[in-house]
């Protein structure tokens, strides 16, 4: 069971000038519930099924309880040092013009630990509207890429992370 | 048909987040200049999406559930693995993100990003 929580602060700036957002984000609730464990070519897999509860700040909240269902798989390829991860989502969403719709997602991740405390991860993930667009009304889906709804983003990062891990009972 | 955006910002990114001098500053402002400026960013999104330029500064988690749990990183895939029965995790983390698009800059931070798992 997962409960999340996270605040925005986000500045705007154009010619005509800038607006500022700020304020708690909805609360997300779910379930993560583990499907396989790794085995050759059989990836370790979850499925999650979760939902956002219209508690956040004005301005920043959806005003509407949005359920989605992610399929998440990895690969563990070199123990402790190289894994590809994987997702699949279905989640309703909603768009700047405050029309909801259905949010299809893709993504694969390959993730390289440097150190024990310093991992390189590039992703690739893809989006795609079904029932309506981000900031179009057309209420189709394409399918394909690249796509009036479909959303297409490589972008590469290095996470740092820090842990405490406790051996007790371990 | 993929559609042209205007490169460069008013000001670099770096700058926006308001770095203090650290000696890591230099090659995270290069870290920075190479998210924004790489020239196949903007043409790889369709439509009127956004290209992005994103940093997750740190995240943190305290947790007794062991090594086997990848920590949710701020990519989109999430772990697939699942907390042990009788453990709790708890995660944190802080996102830097700026885009550009169209005349629109926008810089956005979000925190704690916090997450609790518990089995």
């Amino acid at each position: 069971m997962r409960l999340g929580q996270n605040a925005l602060s986000q500045q705007a700036s154009r010619a005509q000038g800038t607006t500022t957002l700020h304020g708690a984000q909805d609360l997300e609730l779910g379930v993560k519930l583990a499907l396989t464990t790794q085995h050759t070519l059989v990836p370790e897999s979850a499925v999650m099924l979760r939902l956002t509860v219209p508690m956040g700040s004005r301005g920043v909240s959806a005003d509407a309880v949005l359920p989605g269902i992610n399929y998440d798989l990895s690969w563990h390829m070199l123990p402790e040092r190289l894994s590809i991860e994987g997702v699949l989502s279905v989640t309703r969403a909603r768009d700047q013009a405050g029309r909801l719709f259905v949010r299809l997602a893709q993504g694969f991740t390959g993730v390289y630990t440097l150190t024990a405390h310093l991992e390189a991860f590039a992703d690739w993930y893809a989006f795609y509207a079904a029932g309506g667009s981000w900031e179009r009304g057309d209420g189709r889906w394409d399918g394909s890429l690249p796509a009036p709804n479909a959303y297409l983003l490589l972008r590469g990062c290095l996470f740092v992370h820090y842990e405490r891990l406790s051996t007790k009972g371990l | 048909m993929m559609q042209r955006f205007p490169k460069g910002m008013g000001c670099h990114p770096s700058a926006a987040l308001a770095l203090p001098r650290h000696r890591s500053t230099p090659l995270l402002r290069l870290a920075l200049r190479l998210f924004h400026e790489t020239p196949w960013s903007p043409r790889l999104v369709g439509g009127d999406r956004e290209p992005w330029v994103g940093l997750c500064v740190l995240r943190v988690r305290r947790c007794d559930v062991g090594t086997r749990y990848a920590a949710a990183r701020p990519h989109v895939p999430e772990a697939s693995a699942t907390v042990d029965q009788g453990r709790v995790l708890l995660e944190g983390g802080s996102t830097f993100t700026t885009t550009h698009v169209q005349g629109l800059t926008r810089h956005s931070h979000m925190y704690p990003e916090a997450l609790c798992g518990m089995a």
